[in-house]
């Protein structure tokens, strides 16, 4: 590998569905009050996509805005890695409808990864790889899923957490260390904790699937939609993070101090809080963007990075700590220099 | 931390009035110890102990004297 030839991120942008549903309007329906839910999970509304509004409708929403605002001419894409759990379809691959609709050049690689949580990490780390590996000089990462879609409406225990959103990040060759210093990791016997169990190849939808069950904590969904088991998820995060921060500052040499800001994968705040005091990060470097958005599976943290970054929050040259980690078990994190937009 | 402590330590992170449990109170029947509940036990145990709490070994426990027992348990 190249040592002197680094990956950047560019530009971020976003996109949120029009529709926000908030605690007020769940409310009725979960049985807790608005101020609870805010309580409990730190998030005020969510944005949930249309009823035919699918990923490839809100990853080119996003990336249509980096090309709307100059930061690169749509021909020099030379690839384009879009990480979603809600396809359009089985296949093809969302990427490539993504690739024509954007009018990208067909010497464009375009590809999905299937990850959640940890999925903008690992997309950042195929954008980096592509760069640095001399393949190519520019390209998207985009993210996005319709979470929404597969929540049934009487299971309060995701139906409070989750937004949809797409974003699409730029990255490209850059002067200094942009994106370094990668980990990785996977237990896939959690796999069961966040899960559609029904819908491919291993439980194909049917009559079977669709029975609804009362879990014993009042939660309703049936073999179709999402079940996740927050206390196998909490415990999780508990044992891996620690163990991100410790594998990126073993590899960078650096220490924690060194690190200007923390973007974690903005699951609930509940959980976050506690990651902050866990990891000993002061509050005030802990980037947050939950409340008005929720969780947005692989979304969160170029959101937070976006919302951050037009604040002002972020100084050329800063190091930010990035870590995904969820459904899976998957995790990654890695360190980012700040560049700002060459623009 | 003995078994005392560590109701005392339950009843705060569950928002509890002092005294309100005893070793051998069913958790099942404490109202506060759902989904969200057994987050903040595991929390307190993360934070007050440097215990990560298995989430299948939390619900093997009946009572609080379990939950104190499985605390105590190197990891």
């Amino acid at each position: 590998m190249n040592t002197t030839r680094w990956a950047t991120v560019e530009a971020i942008r976003s996109y949120l569905p029009e529709k926000v549903v908030t605690n007020a309007d769940l409310s009725p329906e979960v049985g807790w009050i608005a101020e609870e839910i805010l309580a409990k999970t730190g998030i005020s509304q969510r944005h949930v996509a249309g009823a035919n509004e699918c990923v490839s409708d809100m990853a080119v929403q996003a990336a249509e805005k980096l090309f709307s605002e100059g930061h690169t001419d749509r021909k020099a894409v030379e690839f384009l890695i879009l990480c979603t759990q809600t396809p359009d379809h089985y296949l093809p691959a969302t990427a490539c409808l993504v690739q024509h609709r954007l009018g990208l050049s067909t010497q464009c690689a375009a590809f999905d990864i299937n990850q959640g949580c940890s999925g903008y990490v690992y997309s950042l780390g195929l954008a980096s790889a592509f760069i640095r590996s001399g393949m190519a000089e520019c390209g998207l990462v985009l993210t996005g899923d319709n979470y929404t879609k597969f929540i049934n409406a009487k299971d309060r225990s995701v139906r409070t957490l989750f937004g949809d959103a797409a974003t699409a990040t730029l990255v490209r060759t850059g002067q200094g260390p942009g994106l370094d210093h990668f980990v990785f990791g996977t237990d896939g016997a959690g796999a069961k904790n966040l899960i559609i169990p029904a819908g491919g190849t291993r439980l194909p939808r049917g009559e079977q699937t669709a029975q609804l069950v009362t879990d014993g904590s009042g939660n309703t969904r049936c073999q179709n939609d999402l079940f996740m088991d927050g206390p196998q998820i909490f415990s999780f995060t508990l044992k891996r993070v620690p163990e991100l921060l410790s594998g990126v500052l073993a590899r960078s040499g650096l220490q924690v101090t060194d690190i200007d800001w923390f973007v974690l994968h903005q699951a609930n705040r509940y959980m976050l809080d506690h990651l902050r005091q866990k990891l000993k990060i002061p509050p005030e470097k802990l980037v947050w963007f939950l409340e008005r958005v929720g969780n947005t599976v692989s979304s969160t943290i170029p959101l937070a990075i976006e919302h951050a970054a037009a604040k002002g929050q972020f100084r050329e040259g800063q190091l930010l700590f990035l870590a995904g980690f969820g459904v899976g078990f998957s995790w990654g994190a890695t360190l980012l220099q700040w560049t700002h937009p060459r623009k | 931390m003995n078994l005392q402590e560590f109701i005392q330590a339950f009843e705060e992170a569950l928002e509890l009035q002092a005294g309100q449990v005893k070793p051998d109170t069913q958790l099942s029947s404490i109202e506060r110890y759902d989904s969200m509940g057994r987050l903040s036990v595991m929390a307190m145990a993360d934070i007050k102990l440097g215990v990560v709490l298995d989430a299948n070994a939390l619900d093997r426990c009946a009572t609080l004297a379990d939950l104190h027992a499985l605390v105590q348990k190197p990891a």
